[in-house]
């Protein structure tokens, strides 16, 4: 997602800035893709973390405004039409105070943006690495979340694409008026008959009949081919332990919530 | 040589006789490297440690045989896990007969006779030791019925009451539901999507104080039933949902005749692909599933006991 969005503000001329700790070729999404021309040009800007906003090595709320505010403004200045600034904060919310911190960031950074100029930015949070209290600060803070488009989505299950791991997330309830995009959606994951990944934590139903379109997928795919099944709720391990993973080949029980 | 499963039934009258036969069965297959395990009552199995140590498995037979479906499945397992490791299983089964309902001892009485078609083919060698005096007449009539050879002293004789395992489990079916009672809660089943009928049975098991893992198999179970009705039977479908003592029955009926075939009955038998679940899932998942059909319908009871 984070990656067609960059490459989307740099196609329509926006101003991209970046912190992160990586080179023009390895940005999250768009690896490979050699953007030293768009730096060079000064349509994109990529700033280390450390330079950025760390001081001692602990997140540094007010480097971090200086920062991206000396970047926003001479952005403006530059007469950009838009304005697209990111960066991912899951680390800094782990360390001592850190939330706080992240807290006075944004806080502050919606001040000192010029109400007129147009500056959209997305702070990156990987969910599996903060607690609900800090989701819920990092929601009372942000206008709109931005998650990935689903492969399927209706009012009783959406389906959507993971990266890493490789795989899909499903939410809502999985039955058989609903295998069809299920399998339709396992089937475009990968091309290659390697391991892909499926969320089930906020999976509230599965039927035996969608254990079984994971099983007819592996088999396709060949021996190698492995589903792992991830954030599994205990009602649903239940279900695969009665029914027995050894009656699931190519069916594997990950990390548990 | 094709492999040939040895199922027993052994008639004893007291302890002492129960050791003559089964602690030379159980030692004989140590000896031969197999894999060992006895499962019955804990006064037994404090006897047979005496005789054999640890050199066979011990298993409190209240514990093994907790479910009927889950039993095979799990033998099954055990079986050729074994075979895998290069070892034939031998195993001593004295289930738990007494202070069981009439239907569930028909069921323990079904998978006495399913042995011989699950494990045909096998290796496996099983004793089932009956107490001829603490069981009543039809439990040891059950056992004349659904063992092919039965044990007096060291040798194994042919048992001329035995029965087709296929014909004697489609007689455990033989006797007709009761009507769902006229108040029973109902709806119309005619969508895939199975929300509604999950939704009905959620109410109805929480207000009988069902809930966690036992109220979740039940709406796996329920939605499978359901959509294979949907699938393979005849409109109208229709979920009817009834508390009846401690237990709660739900029961998906639909006009299609199911022909069952020559086997013992749908989901009886772990299907030979691996990955193949359906209705034996449904039998595994549940404490017990009914099945008729015939020119007027199917129907597929399911019972769970009720907790409160």
């Amino acid at each position: 997602m984070i990656g067609s969005w960059v490459q989307d503000g740099l196609r329509i001329q926006d101003k991209v800035i970046y912190v992160i700790d990586a080179e023009p070729w390895e940005l999250p999404g768009l690896y490979g893709q050699d953007l030293r021309e768009e730096v060079r040009q000064g349509l994109l800007t990529l700033i280390p973390v450390g330079e950025a906003c760390l001081t001692g090595g602990m997140f540094d709320h007010g480097k971090m405004l200086d920062t991206l505010g000396d970047e926003i403004k001479k952005a403006q200045e530059q007469e950009y039409r838009g304005i697209r600034v990111t960066s991912e904060m899951s680390w800094a919310l782990q360390q001592p105070f850190g939330d706080t911190r992240v807290e006075l960031c944004e806080q502050e950074l919606g001040e000192r943006v010029c109400p007129s100029v147009s500056v959209t930015a997305i702070c990156q949070t990987d969910r599996r690495r903060c607690g609900p209290d800090q989701l819920r600060l990092l929601s009372d803070h942000h206008e709109v979340r931005v998650i990935p488009n689903p492969d399927f989505d209706d009012p009783v299950l959406s389906i959507t694409r993971t990266y890493s791991p490789l795989g899909l997330h499903l939410r809502g309830e999985l039955d058989g008026a609903r295998h069809s995009p299920f399998s339709e959606a396992l089937n475009h994951v990968t091309p290659n008959g390697e391991t892909i990944h499926l969320d089930l934590g906020e999976l509230a139903f599965m039927s035996l009949g969608a254990l079984q379109e994971m099983t007819n997928y592996t088999r396709r795919r060949g021996r190698h081919s492995r589903i792992v099944l991830d954030n599994v709720p205990e009602h649903l391990r239940s279900l695969i332990t009665v029914v027995g993973e050894h009656r699931l080949p190519g069916i594997e029980l990950g990390d548990s919530p | 040589m094709t492999p040939v499963l040895t199922h027993v039934a052994f008639p004893y009258d007291c302890d002492d006789h129960f050791l003559e036969a089964v602690v030379p069965f159980l030692l004989d297959g140590t000896e031969l490297g197999d894999a060992v395990l006895a499962a019955t009552s804990p006064d037994k199995l404090k006897l047979l440690r005496e005789a054999v140590g640890d050199r066979v498995r011990l298993i409190d037979s209240a514990h093994w045989y907790d479910h009927p479906a889950r039993i095979v499945s799990n033998v099954l397992r055990h079986l050729e896990d074994e075979a895998g490791a290069g070892r034939r299983l031998r195993l001593l089964s004295e289930p738990v007969w007494l202070g069981r309902t009439p239907l569930e001892i028909l069921e323990w009485q079904r998978v006495e006779a399913l042995v011989n078609l699950v494990f045909a083919g096998t290796d496996a060698s099983i004793m089932c030791p009956y107490n001829v005096n603490a069981l009543p007449v039809e439990i040891l009539d059950g056992a004349r019925r659904t063992h092919p050879a039965t044990v007096h002293g060291r040798f194994h004789r042919d048992n001329p009451a035995y029965q087709d395992p296929a014909e004697f489990s489609l007689r455990c079916d033989r006797e007709p539901l009761t009507p769902a009672p006229e108040d029973s809660a109902a709806l119309p089943v005619s969508s895939p999507d199975m929300r509604d009928l999950r939704a009905l049975i959620s109410a109805h098991a929480r207000r009988h104080g069902m809930t966690g893992g036992s109220l979740h198999h039940l709406l796996v179970a329920a939605t499978e039933v359901a959509t294979n009705a949907l699938n393979h039977g005849q409109p109208p479908i229709e979920l009817r949902l009834w508390p009846e003592g401690d237990q709660l029955v739900c029961e998906i009926a639909d006009r299609g005749y199911w022909h069952p075939g020559t086997g013992p009955g749908p989901g009886l038998v772990p299907p030979r692909e691996k990955s193949a679940l359906g209705l034996w899932a449904v039998r595994m998942l549940c404490d017990m599933v009914q099945v008729r059909t015939g020119p007027a319908g199917t129907r597929v009871r399911i019972r769970t006991p009720i907790c409160a």
